[in-house]
């Protein structure tokens, strides 16, 4: 912390030395960033600084942790002539993202009998935790399939028969992001994510459903449909098996280049943009994101099927708000110094926080802004807030409350305690393929969601615009 | 003169199950691998002559696998056991076990069962159980050999440990914030690979029919296998780790040491 110093509210520079090609900046508060051991990420922010072609500032949401390369919170935006792409600014698990659902009705709709037939139904029909995904029957991707789903995005399991046209309009990049290639793709990585689509995973992904606890801009609220108390869905996973392959592949082959050579830390390994090795990760990376898109959009296509069954409720009138990547790289035009500028902006652990008037947007989002879909855990909140196309921070914000414990201490701390009864005393049922992992992502396990949004809200990256609380919860 | 009822053994660490079958089981804390059954004898006698005692084969933790369920003695059975196969330095492991007989012998003590083939096995529980729930309820699960212990039995399966001798584990868990961290010790690259996918199959035991014993000669190499299993695990039967980081920290000591960090 001795070497942050502010410079706007909750906005903090890290001066530029040694090698460092720009400053660093991170968004927080000095009672988020006591939570975490803070050192290392923070040393990581001064090695993205580093990378050739890095422009403006590196970048940490309030929600930094320690991560692969880049710290998990962070946003980098390269210059496309010199600037380079790093797997390490997206993550093992691209285009790992969130999407909010809505419902017509309010969450005290279903009583508790109603609540724990939900909860069955979804866990039923989504596959979630290590392997579940292989009892499911006659569910593999053809090559056929994944040519079709990496070229269309979403689209692809809307004409499946997973979802409505209408949905695409509600999702960042209309759930397809330009240029995926299955040529760049490995055998491995096909065969790996083959039998995944439409599963959940393990780790902090999950299944969460709960009420709109509080309204905090009623205008925005009405112009999304909000009202207080409405039943919500938050979906939280990526592109499983398949990108975590795609980033192991192009390490392996980046490092095998020595493209690691002269940088601070071999984990930031990444290629010129404009190169052969840079094009052909950009393409495979849009392949799993694409394939992420099509994950979360079965995955929602499974939880509209199990509230028609269980409850009633016609698909249609679950509706999607927006689905967000927080773990991608992607082209966009930002104003820099005066100039519109052409960058490829990396968020690692962030969310695009688009404001009013971005031309990506939908127009139900026009006059509003991008939804930022902010989960934090699985007992205390989670939020729905407004983008404010903050230039500083390349219209990007947090995407969840960060880890402040380990897995490991998280266990330990849990160990031989009910921690399922626990969560039933704080109104939440939980229900998952593994103990372990429920124990591993208690919410003691992570930093107050509320302080981290407040935070962004102070800095100006996005606005507070509703407060989820989960009720019901399906975790790998 | 103080006479206990002694014999010598080594700890044995496993992800143990939540829950076992019927039985009385034995305390997490006293499950081991017994070495050398004394009886009865004078344990000052015995404690005079440890600076002596025979130098293991081992430095680091051995690595090995239960592989199946035992009923000891066979008719009937008193006590259900686990079979212990060790998958490195077997060979070394069982001399080393004749040579602590020979040593004791030599004391003038008599280990019982000394011409009897070694078994290597840990018992579980003690009866009363049922062998069937046993037998069904099997799931091989990965281990490591850990500290030599002069044991005191107080009965009912209740031991006491009287003398230690502390041998490093091959692997420890060490924190990170978001992954799973392990700081992985082996004396050969040979080691070192086996012990890291020793120490993933603690956090998922199905992996350890993926485990490979190729040869590797760098920690480049051994990144690469250890992530070609994942890989393999994840297609096959899912796997909850998504790969092993490129991370460099290696140390070299007497042995190697490597601080290995998963994505999950």
């Amino acid at each position: 912390m001795s070497e942050l110093k502010k410079i706007a509210p909750a906005t903090y520079l890290i001066p530029q030395t040694g090698r460092m090609r720009v400053p660093g900046l991170i968004i927080g508060t000095p009672e988020l960033l006591k939570e975490v051991e803070v050192d290392k990420p923070i040393e990581q922010v001064s090695n993205v600084a580093c990378l050739p072609g890095i422009v403006g500032y590196s970048i940490a949401m309030p929600d930094i942790h320690w991560g692969y390369g880049f710290p998990i919170g962070g946003v980098a935006g390269m210059e496309l002539e010199t600037g380079v792409i790093s797997p390490g600014g997206v993550g093992y698990d691209i285009n790992c993202g969130v999407r909010l659902a809505l419902l017509p009705v309010p969450f005290s709709h279903f009583d508790e009998r109603k609540r724990g037939e939900l909860l069955r139904a979804i866990f039923n029909r989504i596959p979630s935790g290590v392997g579940q995904e292989h009892k499911e029957t006659g569910k593999q991707l053809t090559d056929g399939d994944y040519r079709q789903l990496l070229e269309k995005g979403a689209r692809w399991s809307i004409e499946q028969g997973y979802g409505f046209e209408e949905d695409l309009e509600h999702m960042e990049s209309h759930g397809c992001i330009e240029g995926a290639d299955l040529s760049s793709v490995s055998r491995v990585a096909m065969d790996r994510g083959r039998r995944q689509l439409g599963s959940i995973g393990s780790g902090n992904h999950f299944v969460e459903i709960g009420a709109l606890q509080k309204i905090y801009l009623p205008e925005i609220a009405k112009e999304w449909g909000l009202f207080e108390g409405q039943t919500y869905v938050l979906i939280h996973s990526g592109s499983r098996g398949f990108g975590h392959q795609i980033c192991q592949d192009t390490l392996d082959q980046f490092l095998k280049k020595g493209l690691a050579e002269g940088l601070p830390d071999k984990q930031l390994v990444s290629a010129p943009i404009k190169s052969p090795e840079g094009k052909n990760y950009f393409c495979a990376m849009a392949a799993a994101a694409n394939f992420a898109f099509n994950n979360r959009q079965q995955i929602l296509a499974g939880v509209r099927d199990a509230f028609h069954h269980a409850a009633g409720i016609a698909p249609r009138d679950i509706r999607l708000l927006y689905d967000v990547c927080h773990n991608i790289a992607k082209f966009e035009e930002h104003e820099f110094q005066g100039k519109k500028i052409k960058l490829c902006i990396h968020r690692k652990g962030a969310t695009r926080a688009y404001g009013k008037g971005a031309k990506e947007l939908s127009r139900l989002f026009q006059g509003t802004g991008q939804p930022v879909l902010v989960p934090g855990d699985m007992g205390r909140a989670s939020h729905l807030m407004a983008g404010l196309g903050n230039p500083l921070t390349w219209c990007s914000s947090c995407h969840g409350a960060g880890r402040s414990r380990s897995r490991i201490k998280s266990m330990e701390a849990w160990k031989g305690r009910d921690f399922l009864g626990h969560m039933q005393t704080q109104g939440v049922q939980v229900l998952a393929s593994s103990k372990r992992t429920v124990a591993e992502e208690m919410p003691d396990a992570y930093k107050d969601v509320d302080a981290v949004v407040a935070a962004c809200e102070e800095a100006g990256l996005a606005q507070r615009v509703a407060r989820l609380k989960p009720s019901l919860v399906i975790k790998g | 003169m103080e006479f206990k009822r002694l014999f010598f053994a080594v700890e044995v660490i496993a992800p143990w199950p939540d829950q076992f079958p019927n039985g009385r089981i034995l305390l997490e804390t006293d499950r081991h691998l017994t070495l050398a059954f004394l009886g009865d004898v004078d344990v000052d006698r015995l404690q005079l002559l440890f600076s002596d005692f025979p130098k293991p084969s081992f430095s680091i933790g051995l690595a090995g696998i239960f592989d199946q369920v035992l009923f000891l003695p066979r008719d009937p059975p008193h006590v259900a056991a686990w079979h212990i196969q060790l998958l490195e330095q077997k060979e070394e492991f069982l001399v080393f076990q004749k040579v602590l007989s020979g040593w004791l012998e030599a004391q003038g003590f008599s280990p019982k069962d000394k011409n009897r083939e070694f078994l290597s096995h840990m018992t579980i529980a003690r009866q009363p159980f049922v062998l069937r729930e046993w037998k069904e309820t099997f799931q091989k699960l990965p281990l490591f050999l850990k500290d030599l212990r002069l044991c005191e039995s107080l009965g009912d399966s209740k031991y006491k440990v009287l003398w230690n001798q502390s041998i490093l584990a091959p692997f420890d868990s060490i924190e990170h914030t978001a992954d799973l961290a392990f700081r992985v010790r082996g004396t050969s690259f040979s080691q070192l690979h086996l012990h890291a996918q020793l120490s993933l199959s603690f956090h998922f035991p199905p992996l350890i029919q993926y485990f490979s014993f190729a040869e590797v000669s760098s920690l480049e190499q051994i990144i690469s296998s250890l992530n070609r299993i994942i890989a393999q695990v994840d297609t096959e039967i899912g796997c909850p780790f998504k790969a092993v980081s490129f991370h460099g920290d290696l140390w070299v000591h007497d042995f190697l040491e490597w601080e290995m960090i998963v994505d999950v």
